[in-house]
């Protein structure tokens, strides 16, 4: 969907190793270390609110990568994604606490069992297409939920589960500061793996069966198997996300993660480009600072010229919601590939620059 | 410019402009959580609105101690992780907040741990009486010493109302055993009392009926009233807030046959 960069002139490849290597070029390498170096010392600047936002961002973005793996590369569609998450979540903390498994197994072993649970769901709706699918889908989510209200034996019913803060060898870990290097640890992770994902062969038959599954299935892709195994992938990482989500907040409560947050993993994909695994990032991060920023708006505009000129009052928070909205039509309108290919746009104009037309 | 690269550059302008509130020195720090737009809004705003005034007018009379309240009020929409992320802005080490007024039953519920640890007193709006265990001796509630609340618990509340219904049954002169249904959605707030209440119902005598579950939000909730009058039950406690519980006995007025000869008990 999203077409890669222009390759610089003289920039030629003689081996297939060379030709599927994860960074175009040397400089592109150089600046995404660079860029990991500078987050590692992140903690050391932000203040404990930008703190927190980064380790939302972090988490939510695993969660959108199994969901981009799953809408993006394999055409799916999936509005079960809060389902897996709160599964990942409920999964750690009470593996953690009822087996005395140690967090730093016990969050991927929390993905780990939210994949077998999404193979579980994933196998019916491997068979469906389209609309049928996303009711498929849309039944996960609830049967997910539903089930999280009433096992109390599981998931403490409808009060809130209490989890375990991250330990390692003995150590637990306090605070933003420190937990933001579990989450970025767990980014870098991700994130590599679904992008070296891609350039193999089970990549690219995900990204065959997304463009077109009767070739695809002409060509001897197994479609059953390939769909079944993204729905898999795609609760991994789901509940991966769930898990670092537990051992963050210690306390997991449903409210939040219903049918809106699994709708908001899909505006995450698709503002930042489906199909796109730097979008997805890009994406999650405009969707958590969305609300943010519009908290900020209305907390400044409270009192104000426009607030009584309107006569907003307190429906001043519910502007909140509807600038959301609005924000997220106006990107499927004027940016449907979304932030990824303005992204490079914006890099591909300043490459030609001044001869870009 | 075109319209694209104004929206654009507009968006980018609010994205860079968010920030966090700090407090002044000379000022005391409160955060508020107010419930405005969630389950709980139809009690929670005035509420929250009455919290605000009283605050305001304490600092129009002179603060406490001659420092002004720096009241930070946030709309967290009945939703626990919004009310967590709230709350570790209130706890950051370099700019705690020196009390809380907290409102629902779960996110308080759920902050109990964290408040004891960062010893910050939260006065909630939620009744529940596992915020009265100060150090969880009771082995029914997480020790809780800094949560606060004046008035009865929701569980002492229905105690007293079941009390009540138990002399009014005898008063009426009504043979055999009155029976007691708990009405409420599937939610902390509702379900506080609920353990204590069948219990102290079992003990004067009561038949206690399963639970009847309607949602926070108001609705259409026919197909529970119809329950209700099929069940036979005598003394019946609404758990919900005013709207759902006022979307109920509207069903019953709409439905005729629906109509239920039950004496309605009320929470919160």
């Amino acid at each position: 969907m999203v077409a890669r960069s222009t390759i610089p002139a003289g920039d030629f490849r003689t081996s297939y190793a060379a030709d599927t290597t994860i960074f175009p070029t040397k400089t592109s390498r150089n600046f995404a270390i660079a860029g990991v170096i500078l987050l590692c010392f992140a903690p050391l600047v932000f203040s404990e609110y930008w703190l927190s936002v980064s380790i939302q961002i972090g988490i939510f973005a695993i969660a959108a990568l199994g969901l981009n793996i799953l809408v993006g590369f394999t055409g799916q569609i999936s509005i079960g994604q809060a389902g897996f998450f709160l599964l990942g979540a409920f999964t750690s903390a009470y593996i953690n606490n009822t087996y005395a498994i140690p967090v730093f197994f016990a969050i991927p072993l929390a993905g780990v069992i939210t994949a077998l649970v999404g193979l579980v769901f994933g196998l019916p709706a491997a068979r469906l297409k389209g609309l049928y699918l996303v009711i498929a889908t849309l039944a996960a989510q609830y049967i997910l939920l539903d089930f999280f209200s009433r096992a109390e034996w599981f998931s403490g019913g409808s009060v809130p589960a209490s989890a375990n803060p991250f330990s390692i060898f003995g150590y637990t870990l306090r605070g933003d500061r420190q937990y933001f290097y579990v989450v970025l640890a767990y980014v870098l992770v991700c994130y590599l793996l679904v992008t070296n994902l891609m350039r193999t062969r089970d990549g690219r038959a995900l990204i065959a069966i997304r463009d077109h599954y009767l070739s695809a299935e002409i060509m001897g892709i197994n479609l059953t198997k390939y769909r079944t195994l993204s729905f898999g992938l795609a609760a991994f990482f789901a509940g991966i996300a769930g898990a670092l989500y537990a051992h963050y907040q210690l306390v997991i409560s449903q409210e939040g993660f219903g049918i809106e947050r699994s709708i908001l993993f899909l505006a995450m994909i698709i503002i930042g480009g489906t199909g796109s695994i730097m979008g997805t990032l890009m994406g999650t991060a405009f969707v958590v600072l969305l609300p943010e920023s519009m908290e900020w708006l209305s907390h400044n505009l409270k009192g104000g010229a426009i607030d009584k000129a309107l006569a907003l009052n307190n429906n001043i928070t519910f502007l909140r919601e509807i600038a959301i909205g609005l924000i997220i039509i106006a990107f499927l309108m004027f940016e449907p590939d979304g932030l990824a290919r303005r992204w490079r746009q914006i890099k591909t104009y300043w490459k030609l620059y001044p001869f870009s037309h | 410019m075109t319209i694209k690269s104004w929206l654009g550059s507009a968006a980018l302008a609010l994205l860079a402009g968010t920030f966090a509130a700090s407090a002044n020195a000379q000022q005391i720090a409160i955060g508020h959580l107010q419930d405005l737009s969630g389950g709980t809004s139809d009690v929670g705003t005035p509420y929250g609105q009455g919290v605000v005034d009283t605050f305001a007018w304490v600092n129009k009379n002179g603060g406490i101690g001659g420092k002004q309240l720096a009241v930070d009020s946030n709309d967290y929409g009945y939703q626990v992780p919004r009310a967590i992320a709230l709350y570790k802005k209130w706890s950051a080490p370099d700019n705690k907040v020196a009390a809380i007024m907290g409102w629902g039953t779960a996110d308080t519920e759920a902050l109990t741990g964290f408040l004891a640890n960062d010893k910050i007193p939260d006065m909630s709006g939620s009744y529940a009486a596992a915020l009265t265990d100060p150090e969880g001796s009771s082995g029914k509630a997480k020790p809780a010493p800094y949560n606060f609340f004046y008035g009865p618990s929701y569980s002492d509340a229905l105690r007293a109302e079941l009390t009540w219904a138990a002399e009014d049954w005898k008063a009426k002169g009504k043979p055999g055993k009155p029976k007691f249904v708990h009405m409420g959605a599937n939610h902390p707030y509702p379900n506080a009392p609920k353990a204590a209440g069948e219990a102290l119902a079992t003990e004067l005598g009561f038949e206690v009926l399963p639970p009847l579950v309607f949602a926070l939000a108001p609705g259409d909730y026919s197909a529970q009233c119809l329950s209700l009058k099929s069940s036979g039950a005598n003394y019946a406690y609404l758990g919900n807030t005013a709207a759902s519980n006022i979307s109920v006995m509207k069903a019953e007025e709409r439905r005729r046959r629906c109509a239920v000869p039950v004496q309605r008990l009320g929470h919160g």
